[in-house]
């Protein structure tokens, strides 16, 4: 009887002794990597050398075009290094901008203007991607199956989900509700993760999700429908995502700025014609099954700029009182 | 005097490093034109505007505090009530014990996904996530505590015919309240990090909630106004926590200082 206990803590400190011994090892890692970052850094020597650029962007599907052309070497040829850096999200790429971790962020408009009202120093230098003008769109608002909303009046009232509450998405539903008839101040947002979304439909939780593409295929697929597609519904083409940077980017190395827009446009239309090669990244960067990587849906890649659906994002910020005051899209966006 | 001059001197002592460093934050910030480190009187004013209205009380504050309350005293009575099972039989424990180790290693976090499933995402969920993490430390001392009784102790309220309600009421548990108290107070401040954290999942409302969006919509001097505000009412438990302590456990620190003396 009296053994056990002894036994327990052999096994106790055994395993104390293997988590030391683990983490006694990571330290002696961290220089190495800290040794690697300093090497790469200062790289904006002389003209030949390619000049070291770090552009921000999520780990999203949307990406995929920008990790292949990197790949490909069509940065290299504008004269580019240019290294993706992961990111979690528009507010938390925004301190690593400002503080200049990172060059450029790729994001969505709505945080860039949220972030100048603010205060912030940050510009819109190009577009990269867009929602689609007719058909299906890349996001859509379903629901389950069998479930009684058909119209988007039929949202008033009802529980929906987000990913971020306070962004594009609740305000185009609002819009797209109020403009069938319903009343937007009525539904009740809640705020899901996207992967989270289906199985919350599904036990009843939420009464519809707001979901981008791969997700609404999913849904779809399962026996659930599409509502309405909010941007295309209140603003078709609406930009999904536009490359940013700092003001300061901006004066000080123009030529910079005008690269990454020439490279990204070239990018867009070298991705055009190796369809492939993107969606093989998508495999590569973002670990997707290949079958849902060839049947995935792209949004417009695009760097032209549509400043009157920008424009009109900004009026509906306004007018459902999302900011206090609408912001300065001419010395917001860098053209 | 000498009375008032050593109160004056202990309450210099509580306010003194705080009141450093809000000095030292507002020189620091004092031209500061960073939008992410405002300068205190900014905090202060967003403070005010943020926290002190009755929209946010009603709608954020107060049911953030009664979560936090409520699955606080859920954790305590099932961590007493469980562990005084436990640590009383012999069998139980040696049953159960590896087990809880293994669900005590888990972090809440990583369950949300999983409670929202099953409890679906209203405060049932959020009442969930701060028991399952803050239970622990009033279970597993509560165990030790009510096993590590002094047996004579046990032996001779056994031969006062001491026994059943009475023995756990009289002996067993005043004899662990001691580490009771200890993972209590653990309990709390694990309770308040989850308060926050369960709001921070499919929610629309909350102090956690509303932490995460202002910092979303860039505007940190509220942000940090939530931070402050997170930590006072940190600052508030500790204290009630300390004036119930020493009611409970008077004769324990009583009897240290006589030990000591």
């Amino acid at each position: 009887m009296n053994r056990r206990p002894a036994l327990v803590a052999a096994l106790v400190a055994t395993l104390t002794l293997g988590l030391a011994a683990c983490s006694s090892d990571s330290p002696s890692q961290s220089p190495t990597t800290a040794g690697a970052d300093a090497t790469t850094a200062p790289a904006d020597d002389g003209d030949t050398a390619p000049q070291a650029v770090t552009i921000g962007a999520l780990t999203i599907s949307e990406t995929a075009p920008l990790w292949a052309a990197v790949e490909a070497g069509i940065f290299t040829e504008h004269g580019l290094d240019v290294t993706v850096q992961p990111i979690q999200g528009g507010a938390q790429a925004m301190p690593a901008l400002i503080n200049g971790d990172i060059d450029f962020s790729i994001g969505q408009p709505f945080g860039a203007m949220r972030a100048s009202l603010q205060g912030l120093d940050v510009k819109i230098i190009a577009n990269y991607a867009q929602s689609l003008t007719e058909g299906d769109d890349i996001n859509s608002v379903v629901v389950g199956a069998g479930s009684a909303i058909t119209s988007p009046a039929d949202l008033a009232g009802k529980k929906v989900s987000v990913n971020s509450i306070g962004a594009a998405g609740d305000l185009t539903i609002r819009a797209a509700v109020e403009a069938d008839g319903g009343d937007p101040s009525s539904i009740e947002f809640v705020e899901v993760a996207f992967p989270d979304a289906q199985a919350q439909l599904d036990a009843g939780n939420i009464d519809a999700a707001w979901v981008p593409e791969p997700f609404v295929s999913i849904i779809v697929g399962a026996g659930g429908a599409r509502v309405v597609d909010p941007y295309q519904a209140t603003l078709p083409g609406l930009p999904t995502l536009v490359v940013q940077t700092t003001g300061k980017t901006v004066t000080d190395d123009p030529e910079l700025v005008d690269a990454v827009r020439d490279a990204l446009t070239e990018a867009f239309a070298w991705a055009a014609e190796n369809d492939d090669a993107v969606r093989q990244s998508l495999v590569d960067e973002m670990k997707l099954p290949e079958p849902a990587a060839a049947n995935l849906r792209f949004p417009t890649f695009s760097t032209e700029l549509d400043v009157d659906v920008l424009q009109g994002l900004s009026d509906l910020a306004v007018q459902y009182e999302y900011f206090d005051k609408a912001p300065d899209l001419d010395t917001l966006i860098v053209e | 005097m000498a009375a008032v001059r050593r109160s004056l001197v202990s309450i210099a002592f509580v306010v003194g490093l705080p009141a450093i460093l809000v000095l030292a934050w507002a020189l620091a910030t004092q031209d500061s034109t960073n939008l992410y480190f405002p300068p205190p009187s900014r905090v202060l004013d967003a403070f005010v505007t943020t926290w002190l209205s009755p929209d946010t009380l009603k709608d954020d504050v107060l049911p953030s505090l009664s979560r936090f309350a409520i699955g606080v005293l859920l954790s305590i009575v099932i961590g007493i009530v469980a562990g005084t099972a436990i640590g009383a039989t012999p069998w139980l424990r040696a049953l159960l014990e590896p087990m809880l180790e293994f669900f005590r290693a888990i972090p809440p976090v990583v369950l949300v996904p999983v409670l929202m499933l099953v409890l679906g995402i209203d405060d049932s969920m959020k009442l969930a996530v701060i028991v399952s993490g803050s239970v622990w430390p009033v279970l597993l001392n509560t165990i030790e505590g009510v096993r590590g009784t002094d047996p004579v102790l046990v032996d001779t309220s056994r031969s006062y015919r001491v026994r059943g309600v009475l023995a756990y009421r009289y002996v067993v548990l005043p004899a662990a309240s001691p580490q009771i108290m200890a993972g209590i107070r653990l309990c709390l401040s694990i309770g308040l990090i989850l308060m926050v954290i369960s709001e921070m999942f499919a929610s629309s409302s909350g102090l956690g909630y509303q932490i995460v969006f202002f910092q979303r919509q860039y505007m940190v001097a509220e942000m940090w106004s939530g931070i402050l505000l997170l930590g006072l009412i940190g600052v508030l438990v500790a204290a009630v926590f300390q004036l119930v302590e020493r009611r409970v456990l008077h004769w324990y620190h009583g009897s240290r200082e006589v030990a000591r003396g």
